[in-house]
């Protein structure tokens, strides 16, 4: 059986992008971060409403995508030898690979197998190094500093949901599964004593049933421990429970963007935006135009490269290419910021 | 850039183009088209191997012209990553489309020379058979693959 810790499940953008699998990105995109999962034959433990992984999920093992996508199994000798490879050429076709995301699944072997990728990719690579953790599989904060000297420097954690009653409602005792919003706290507040402020973050769906105000909540609560929060958008993974529910309206995304945004780098602070008793933002009260034709409020948020900009930019995890973009991969043009000036203030 | 030529292929790299058909180049279409086996005077198209390393494996496939202009959209291919519309190497009418591959896009990827999408009753096919985008000829087929195959190793 192919398994960590010798093999990984690696991104179609990944396996594209270091040439396991053929294909370009639409626009021109450019992946700057290598996202991995760790890959077991008994499957993650969790059975999270929403997600490809989930073990409770009914679909064929050939149908089985997460994040939208196939990820196909690599070895992770393969990986490094052709990140490695690549690199050394004289035009670098990948200079823009500047991070390796490694990522647990909820499975009794997960925390040793992803510290032993890590401490390789660490060994032999010259990238920086994500631990996407699965909270449920850490039991002390001692587990998280063998994070930190297996080689990681930025650790994630996948809290997705807003609110405790939604997070046990998609994740824990709703579905059967294992995990708890109390846990996942409290391993965000190890992992900040390891590694501190502003090396962990937190991952966030929109678009499971929570209101605007519930989420940005949620955003700053973590920004005051420590943890700037990561922007997903909820997708129907086929065969998931939620496959047959919708996307979250891009006005309701744009807004969650822009006060994240405002909240994690301007100092701004909740109780700073209005809020209408449908727990819709309706005002940042402030000037947002230049924000707007700024557009870095709107690229894809996520983990850092060495230059400061964000390195997991995710080029279309999640919508399919040509449909209006969530997270922006690259730098927006005119037409992109346009489009954003009028979906902004959508409200259903 | 490896080239090779034998009677009834060119390869460029790791891309075979087949000689016993033609191949329509406008907008970097990426699109073959040859006479179909019977005498009924219908012209089969599909996706060369080009389009497919560019967009990666196929997800889905949609034609939505019945009646076709040459050069004009005649339909959009999508793959995880990428997606582009495709244009209609000849006029004429859609007589047949292969649904097996519009709901498999994937066998373009693993049969891209088996795995024709539409069979199509030309209307004017003497004329158009001399555009400049049109390529019957192999040497100039392999021109314009190799041009191709030179984009492809830039943009990668």
């Amino acid at each position: 059986m192919k398994q960590s810790p010798e093999y990984v499940q690696t991104s179609t953008a990944a396996a594209m992008t270091l040439g396991f699998l053929p294909g370009q990105f639409f626009r021109g995109a450019k992946l700057g971060c290598i996202n991995l999962l760790v890959t077991y034959s008994d499957g993650c433990r969790a059975r999270c409403s929403y997600c490809g992984l989930s073990s409770s999920r009914n679909v064929a093992d050939d149908d089985r995508t997460f994040i939208r996508v196939d990820w196909p199994v690599l070895k992770v000798n393969d990986i490094i030898t052709q990140y490695n490879e690549l690199g050394q050429r004289e035009k670098n076709p990948i200079a823009h690979v500047q991070r390796v995301c490694v990522s647990m699944i909820t499975h009794p072997n997960a925390l040793d197998d992803m510290n032993t990728i890590i401490s390789r990719f660490a060994s032999q690579t010259d990238l920086l190094i994500s631990a996407l953790i699965g909270p449920t599989m850490i039991r002390s904060e001692q587990a998280m500093a063998t994070i930190k000297e297996a080689g990681a420097d930025t650790i994630g954690i996948a809290i997705d949901c807003a609110t405790p009653k939604i997070f046990d409602k998609h994740r824990g005792r709703g579905v059967k599964g294992p995990h708890t919003w109390e846990h996942y706290w409290r391993v965000l507040e190890w992992s900040l004593a390891v590694f501190g402020s502003d090396n962990v973050t937190i991952h966030m769906v929109v678009g499971l049933g929570e209101t605007e105000q519930q989420f940005l909540t949620t955003v700053q609560k973590a920004h005051d421990l420590g943890a700037p929060s990561h922007l997903f958008s909820f997708y129907p993974e086929c065969g998931s429970s939620l496959a047959g529910l919708k996307q979250p309206e891009y006005g309701t995304y744009r807004r969650l963007q822009l006060g994240t945004w405002l909240i994690n780098y301007k100092e701004k602070r909740i109780d700073s935006f209005t809020f209408n008793d449908q727990g819709q933002l309706i005002d940042f009260n402030m000037d947002i135009k230049p924000l707007i034709a700024d557009g870095r409020p709107f690229m894809t948020s996520g983990c850092p490269g060495r230059d400061g900009g964000v390195a997991c930019n995710r080029p279309f995890g999640n919508e399919r290419p040509g449909r209006p973009l969530r997270n922006y991969p690259f730098t927006l043009d005119e037409g992109d910021k346009a489009d954003i000036g009028e979906q902004i203030w959508e409200h259903n | 850039m490896n080239v090779g030529e034998s009677m009834n292929m060119i390869k460029i790299g790791d891309i075979e183009l087949l000689l016993d058909r033609y191949y329509f180049t406008q907008e970097r279409s990426h699109i073959w088209l040859m006479k179909g086996e019977n005498q009924d005077g219908l012209f089969k198209m599909g996706f060369s191997p080009f389009l497919t390393r560019i967009a990666g494996f196929l997800s889905y496939i949609t034609i939505d012209a019945g009646t076709l202009t040459q050069g004009a959209g005649m339909g959009q291919y999508e793959s995880a990553k990428f997606v582009n519309r495709f244009f209609a190497p000849i006029s004429g009418r859609v007589i047949q489309t292969n649904n097996v591959v519009l709901e498999d896009p994937r066998l373009v990827n693993t049969d891209p020379y088996g795995a024709w999408l539409v069979a199509i009753e030309p209307s004017n096919l003497q004329q158009e058979i001399e555009s400049e985008f049109i390529l019957t000829d192999a040497a100039d087929i392999e021109a314009w693959a190799q041009g191709e195959m030179k984009l492809l190793e830039e943009q990668d």
